[in-house]
């Protein structure tokens, strides 16, 4: 056997093995992704190992519900059992409707509310022109000053959703420019509220909303 | 002292690094809750803090970690390793700072991902891929110093996950950076001295190759997981 041949053979022999590697690299981390990774972090759950191994609680766990800085000061003040609304849910409030708009500088936050009774339900649409952090939350009537529930946590440029109150009290949003730019918050909603109140650094302003 | 003594000695030091990496794993990669409702309570400049998170970001920071640890393995001189240490910092200083006073806002899931696969760039070098494969190896110095430029915008969008106020802006993220560069020297020292003890174990050279196969799994495993991010977060 020559030298070149004896060359080339070892290079193919450490080729397989170098492509047998990458290709068993690429295999393990997939199975640990679907398997372990998937359902602990996202909650998705292809193979059904994450319910099987308890990892998509985990994921829940995780996901921003739960209060953040605000909350979590003093106990809730009632027994918060939820409210579980059926299919029809009879109301007897005027239904209202409201959009509004708000600007947003670099880095500046406001916060808008709807004065809800508990089990009074709405459906909103948000859209921002730039990302924004927002935490969709209430305050219980009659609750310690400064404690909130979160109903929602995260990032992004929209949410809508259907809402039921599930305290009385006030429930809505805080938006937060993540950006450098100027930006616009346009909420739509129409549901079974009072009025609206806006926070801002300038203070404490009611929006009063006409019937539907 | 003697030789044992030293090597038990050796063998604490590097399970307790171990266990305090294991920590910042469990606690998630980017800046936690808790240290960012306080970040965002800052106004102005604060120093010490914003020095304090960066050296933590990156001894917690497993992607920067794990290619770090690639990138130095097979460098055997001091002088090596100062160089390619010295262009991953030039690397992620230019866009960490530029990313942030640019408000320059890169996806934090595919900016992730590409730092898993920078992981697994190093890993394929490292087990002599594109050389067996392609004849032919890109320059190792360049691919450092581009890889750095992303891990830097990796740090830029998790210093934009905190409401940064303008006030004192500047102050802050040069703190960051200088904090993630004690960070960075504080893990590689750690990293060095397992390697060089490692190296004069008989084995070292037949479980580089599959430490390094470990490695581009590592990495492949962050592509996965950042690109899923990613596909959820724009459904």
């Amino acid at each position: 056997m020559t030298d070149e041949t004896t060359g080339r053979l070892a290079l193919a022999e450490q080729r397989a093995r170098i492509a047998l590697a990458a290709a068993g690299a690429m295999l393990v981390a997939g199975v640990l992704l679907m398997a372990a990774v998937l359902p602990a972090e996202y909650g998705v759950d292809p193979l059904g190992t994450g319910k099987l191994l308890g990892l998509t609680s985990l994921a829940q766990a995780n996901a921003p519900t739960g209060g953040g800085g605000t909350a979590a000061e003093g106990p809730p003040p009632e027994s918060l059992e939820p409210v579980r609304p059926g299919a029809n849910t009879a109301q007897t409030i005027p239904l209202k409707q409201d959009s509004v708009t708000f600007k947003l500088g670099p880095f500046e936050g406001i916060e808008y509310k709807y004065r809800m009774e508990k089990g009074a339900s709405m459906v909103y649409s948000w859209t921002s022109t730039g990302k924004v952090r927002f935490d969709f939350h209430g305050e219980p009537q009659g609750a310690p000053k400064g404690y909130a529930e979160s109903y929602e946590m995260s990032e992004g440029q929209k949410a809508s959703g259907s809402f039921f109150a599930p305290t009385s009290g006030i429930h809505g949003w805080f938006w937060e420019n993540l950006s450098t730019d100027d930006i616009t918050v346009t909420l739509t909603s129409t549901g079974f509220y009072a009025s609206g109140i806006e926070f801002s650094a300038d203070g404490q302003k009611p929006h009063e909303l006409p019937n539907r | 002292m003697p030789a044992s003594r030293r090597r038990q000695l050796l063998l604490g030091g590097l399970v307790l690094v171990a266990l305090a990496l294991l920590d910042g794993v469990a606690e998630a990669h980017g800046v936690s809750r808790r240290d960012a409702s306080f970040v965002e309570s800052i106004r102005g400049a604060a120093i010490g803090p914003f020095l304090y998170l960066g050296a933590k970001h990156m001894v917690t920071g497993y992607d920067h970690l794990l290619f770090l640890i690639g990138v130095i393995f097979f460098l055997y001189r001091l002088k090596d390793v100062l160089l390619y240490v010295s262009l991953f910092t030039v690397g992620h200083s230019l866009t960490l700072l530029g990313g942030v006073l640019g408000g320059i806002h890169a996806n934090a899931y595919l900016i992730d991902a590409i730092i898993g696969l920078s992981v697994v760039y190093k890993g394929f070098e490292n087990i002599n891929g594109f050389q067996s494969f392609f004849g032919w190896q890109p320059n190792t110095r360049l691919a450092v110093l581009v890889f750095g430029l992303f891990h830097g915008f990796g740090l830029a969008t998790k210093l934009q996950e905190l409401a940064l106020t303008q006030d004192g802006l500047v102050t802050n993220i040069v703190s960051f950076n200088v904090g993630v560069e004690m960070g960075q020297m504080l893990a590689l020292t750690f990293v060095l001295i397992g390697l060089t003890w490692w190296r004069t174990r008989p084995g070292f050279l037949r479980h580089a190759f599959m430490t390094n196969t470990l490695l581009m799994t590592g990495g492949f495993l962050l592509v996965g997981y950042q690109l899923s991010g990613y596909m959820l977060s724009v459904q």
